[in-house]
């Protein structure tokens, strides 16, 4: 076990515990269901931080999101799979168009690929209302059954999706971190900073690339199949809107680009201002809120808060450890 | 399907008009690729503030919406280059990507503080009046709206003045300069940072144009830019990214086709249309229809 994995168990952990602890000492529902948002989110934009880790900026994320739902939907209805076999098997066939979309775009970076994958999005919309709207009962959209066995009490379900969602974050982390320090995360460094220099270092382009569309698809249909068995308990055709593709990368950004803590992190405080902005202020005004901190992180904190916090952490802990007697430079 | 004449002249005359608006688009967008080598998202929201100025110039004070269009487009102008000073000269020389991370900033700030502005005026949707909305004269067997007419000419008589500008003022020359080579330009003596307030202005005001037709002929809502833009960007990299030409061409070349394929493929094909030819051209022709500058 190498110290980094050790490090990234550690973070496990206490990102379990803790809100895990939290449970039990918080009971107010609507807390309770913007936490389970929030962790469903961020496995949304731990999937997207990964595929940009790879240097792929996809704005057509709300592809996987919404067939990861449509699949794990149609999965429970049409072959009685319990819901929650459903949403891991479901999300296979976002990560098969996840293969699709990047063999598509190999070719393309920056711009060009964020704007073949936004315009998949749409095409995907009208495949599944007009194509496959004997299947996906075209803009009505199809209910959701709940991820959790019919029959026991709402408190109860909403602990159930509470904990299930943050496991699924941790083990999204685990995985994530894994990938990001190990050699594929290495090449995916390599291709995101230079992809002519990778391919000359002897990087499977193509393949890491692939990979990364791949990966990133099974988790953002996860986090699609989830949340629509616990939160909205329906899927439309609405999913795959422009709004539910720039979410994670919003989130991403704040939080930290390409570190595997980041998503999660950036996920709560955007969750947690909007919530706050929006009883405050209303919805446009919160919007414009979101938008402006928005620029100003690009502007200002390019790189996110989480490796600022790291930054004071590690100052910290710094001072602590600093022997007496010595007196700084 | 029917296959009259009449119908299938009439979808071409759409085509052509709505062609006109995403090449007015386009040319925005291609040219400020071109100095600044940047893809402002936000493009969409800047032809729907436009739209609204226009409106509301029309709809309160009873201007003609067709000049009202020129006050709609020295204001947008001026939003832009202010955009250009506070948000996108910051981040200069930065990864590129946080220009797209910027852009969709500014979509969301932009978006949303008209939609607030919008809700003492309507509900939902809005339409430009014009004074001529019911009027038609015929052409051969079909009837135009007169709207439709004043609209082209309108449109091109803003391109020409745009060619008259780019080849034959200094100005022109400076930005086309700064377009082909940016050290170069700077080393000839060419204030680079007043052409990218110049090209920015230009762009957006060539967007609240674009907008404010696309109002006339239209209801519009401040949600309704981010797509027009879209297939506008699908245009520039259809024409090669930074070519006006391409712009020009591919503009009204998408417009006519997303005319017809809406008419015999369905309404909800409509905006996936633009996709389709986009991965198609991508994969074929990855440095796009026409490649080159200015």
């Amino acid at each position: 076990m190498t110290r980094r994995f050790r490090r990234t168990l550690a973070i496990a952990a206490v990102m379990f515990l803790l809100p895990a602890l939290l449970l039990a000492m918080v009971r107010e529902l609507f807390i309770l269901q913007i936490l389970t948002f929030v962790f469903i989110f961020a496995i949304y934009a731990q999937s997207w931080n990964l595929v940009a880790h790879s240097g792929q900026f996809s704005l057509g994320h709300a592809s996987f999101l919404g067939v990861g739902a449509y699949a794990s939907v149609l999965l429970v209805q049409h072959l009685r799979l319990p819901p929650a076999a459903a949403i891991l098997v479901g999300a296979l066939l976002p990560a098969g168009v996840g293969l699709a979309i990047g063999g598509l775009c190999l070719r393309l970076r920056e711009w060009y690929f964020g704007m073949v994958t936004f315009g998949v999005t749409a095409i995907v919309q009208v495949l599944v209302v007009e194509q496959f709207g004997w299947l996906t009962n075209r803009w009505d959209g199809l209910d959701a059954p709940r991820l959790v066995p019919a029959g026991l009490p709402l408190e109860r379900v909403a602990d159930l999706n509470y904990l299930i969602a943050l496991g699924l974050m941790v083990a999204a982390y685990v995985a994530v971190a894994s990938i990001m320090n190990s050699k594929a995360g290495l090449a995916f460094s390599a291709i995101h900073d230079n992809e002519l220099v990778a391919a000359g270092c002897g990087v499977d382009v193509r393949r890491y690339r692939l990979l990364a569309m791949a990966a990133g698809g099974y988790l953002a249909g996860l986090a699609g199949a989830l949340n629509s068995h616990t939160l909205t308990r329906h899927v439309s055709p609405g999913i795959f809107g422009l709004e539910d593709s720039i979410w994670p990368l919003l989130y991403s950004i704040a939080g930290g680009l390409r570190t595997p803590e980041g998503p999660i992190l950036g996920t709560l405080v955007v969750r947690v201002v909007w919530e706050w902005a929006l009883r405050r202020l209303g919805g446009f005004e919160s919007l414009v809120l979101i938008g402006s901190l928005l620029a100003l992180v690009v502007i200002f904190v390019p790189r996110g808060l989480y490796p600022l916090a790291a930054a004071a952490m590690s100052r910290v802990g710094a001072r602590r450890r600093r022997p007496a007697g010595v007196t700084p430079p | 399907m029917i296959l009259d004449p009449i119908v299938l002249f009439q979808v071409l005359v759409w085509g052509v008009v709505i062609g006109s608006i995403y090449m007015l688009l386009a040319t925005g967008l291609a040219l400020l690729f071109g100095v600044m080598k940047l893809i402002n998202f936000a493009h969409g929201e800047l032809m729907m503030i436009g739209a609204f100025l226009t409106f509301l110039l029309a709809s309160r004070l009873g201007v003609n919406p067709y000049l009202a269009v020129f006050a709609s487009m020295a204001a947008v102008g001026l939003l832009g280059v202010a955009i250009e000073e506070l948000a996108f000269r910051p981040i200069r020389g930065t990864a590129k990507i946080n220009e797209i991370f910027l852009s969709i900033a500014l979509i969301l700030i932009l978006q949303n503080a008209l939609a607030r502005a919008f809700v003492p005026y309507f509900r939902e949707y809005a339409q430009i009046r014009t004074p001529y909305a019911t009027r038609v004269f015929a052409l051969g067997i079909v009837n135009i709206r007169y709207d439709f007419a004043i609209l082209l000419g309108l449109t091109w008589a803003i391109m020409v003045a745009l060619y008259v500008f780019l080849f034959h003022t200094g100005f022109g020359r400076e930005l086309r300069g700064t377009s082909q080579n940016r050290v170069a330009s700077m080393l000839m003596g060419v204030d680079v940072q007043r052409i990218d307030r110049l090209a920015f202005g230009i762009s957006a005001a060539l967007a609240a144009l674009a907008g404010s037709l696309y109002g006339i002929i239209n209801p519009f809502s401040p949600y309704g830019g981010t797509l027009p833009a879209i297939k506008a960007f699908a245009v520039i990299i259809l024409g090669g990214l930074g070519s006006v030409r391409g712009a020009v061409v591919g503009g009204l070349l998408y417009g006519i086709v997303e005319s017809f394929a809406t008419f015999f493929l369905g309404g909800s094909w409509r905006d996936a249309i633009a996709f389709v030819l986009l991965a198609l051209v991508l994969l074929i022709r990855p440095e796009g229809l026409f490649r080159g500058t200015a």
